[in-house]
């Protein structure tokens, strides 16, 4: 339950003007989400939230903390993170199981291991996902569709106040999104979380979000309010 | 020193660089990040050789060499201006232009300099397995203690990042660690074939299993078998070691690639 503001914030890089005078808030439980074509900085945005990104002009605040290098770290362990799709080296040393549970490793802290409590947590929310049978099955052999649950399941894992997705659905049949995109919204009123989303489908955001923002070459070109979501 | 001194000696330097190698080996290929190891090991060389010319003792002057290096290498792939395999391929064509234009410098002979081109493991000092030995157990509890943060980096370094851990502060501790078992091993099998051992093991262990820490294992496993095979052979054929120890770790890897259930189960794909 935290709330996020941006004030004026811009990023250039390389030359490049990737952000430009982003200001918004978020408050505490709603869920918003980034709209725009590739290109458009959304995705950059997001890592500005989580602290993965620290060379920028402006603020941004989660509650009463302004990121900085000190503080990002307090940050990035409240903020859950599901990424776009993202390819691994198909015989990468991990399993399904393992990177769902190391959503707690920054929680669980140095020199200390998740016990068989974070074991049984991952495992039902696995089972919650509908991916427990991929448990014990490398990650680098699975669907791109069962990759985003996994990653899901690794955000949830973390149990964080802020999430944010970066189109987490585009891998996974229509199906199943009906099914994951329920999980998450009871999941958010739950434990009241605060929410950004980065979607190019109006219909996955008509159903999680109650604001939008578009974005465009790095600016916020105009908001929306979306009825019957707060 | 006496005969049976430096044969324990050489078994003992076999096996710890045999061991520290190969387990630094195996972040090192899983990250993808294998062609450091080649910078580095050029790297220790280079600064061998310095600490020959300027006196001091090259053992010192490589740590130094690669320090730098690492120092170097994690902040500019870090910070994107130059692409991770330009700025690997500038530093490792720069070791290699020092190292040619220290060699010629060096007075008198140049058998002092090249030891540390091919390494000799049967000439290894106790000094030296001091510090191969420290180098090997600071790899081991490196390994032992930040094991789950490891996994997380070899799997994602932004994932690692997001979820809390001190991604950058242990991959740039882990590029020092690399430095450090490379400078480590460098007079026991040579800063050419010293990357044979790093890469190797690892490589091999990576065909056989998807479980980090079998990996961890078998290439520690791999390593040793590496270096004490390859000792056999030098002392067998009275050759220097480090390319007996090279060749049998690229016989290890051949042999995994062979037997690896990953290979059959692409293969059954």
């Amino acid at each position: 339950m935290k709330k996020i503001l941006f004030e004026n914030v811009s990023l250039s890089r390389n030359g490049r003007i990737i952000l430009q005078n982003i200001s918004f808030s978020v408050q505490p439980e709603d869920c918003i989400a980034v709209y725009g074509p590739n290109g458009a900085g959304k995705t950059t945005l997001l890592n500005l939230v989580n602290g993965l990104i620290l060379t920028f002009q402006g603020k941004v605040i989660i509650e009463d903390t302004q990121l900085t290098s000190e503080t990002a770290h307090i940050i990035r362990l409240i903020t859950g993170y599901v990424p776009q799709n993202f390819e691994v080296d198909p015989r990468i040393p991990i399993l399904t199981g393992t990177v769902v549970l190391s959503g707690c490793y920054g929680k669980v802290g140095l020199f200390k291991y998740p016990d068989s409590k974070h074991i049984e947590k991952a495992k039902e929310i696995m089972e919650k996902l509908e991916i427990l049978d991929l448990f014990s099955r490398p990650f680098g052999q699975i669907s791109g569709g069962e990759k985003q649950k996994t990653m899901i399941a690794r955000a949830m894992m973390q149990d964080p106040e802020i999430l944010l997705l970066d189109e987490p659905f585009s891998s996974i049949s229509e199906s199943s999104k009906e099914k994951i995109i329920k999980i998450i919204m009871d999941w958010q009123k739950e434990k009241k979380l605060t929410m950004i989303v980065v979607a190019h489908e109006k219909s996955v955001i008509k159903k999680m979000c109650n604001r939008i923002l578009y974005l465009e070459d790095g600016e916020i070109v105009s908001t929306e309010e979306i009825n019957g979501n707060s | 020193m006496e005969i049976h001194s430096f044969i324990v000696y050489s078994w003992l330097a076999a096996i710890l660089t045999g061991l520290t190698c190969s387990l630094i080996g195996v972040i090192i290929v899983t990250m993808g990040i294998s062609f450091i190891g080649v910078c580095m090991s050029h790297a220790a060389f280079a600064g061998a050789l310095a600490g020959i010319l300027l006196k001091i003792n090259p053992v010192v002057s490589s740590f130094i060499f690669c320090f730098i290096v690492a120092g170097i290498l994690g902040p500019v792939s870090d910070r994107g201006e130059i692409k991770a395999d330009t700025s690997l391929g500038i530093i490792f064509s720069s070791s290699l232009g020092l190292s040619f234009l220290l060699l010629p410098l060096i007075p008198g002979s140049k058998s002092e300099g090249l030891r540390f081109l091919w390494g000799n493991i049967l000439t290894v000092t106790d000094t030296d397995l001091v510090i191969v030995g420290i180098t090997c157990s600071i790899v081991l509890l490196f390994v032992i203690l930040f094991f789950k943060e490891v996994h997380l980096l070899i799997f994602n370094r932004i994932i690692a990042s997001a979820t809390g851990i001190k991604a950058k502060e242990i991959y740039y501790f882990i590029l020092f660690l690399c430095g450090a078992s490379i400078t480590a091993s460098i007079k026991a099998v040579g800063g050419l074939l010293v990357f044979a051992l790093i890469v190797n093991p690892a490589a091999a262990a990576y065909q056989l299993t998807y479980d980090l820490k079998k990996m961890f294992f078998f290439s520690g496993f791999f390593g040793i078998l590496s270096g004490c095979c390859g000792l056999l052979v030098a002392f067998w054929l009275n050759i220097p070691a480090g390319a007996p120890i090279a060749l049998f770790s690229v016989l290890i890897f051949i042999a995994a690639t062979i037997f690896s259930p990953k290979r059959r189960y692409r293969a059954g794909k």
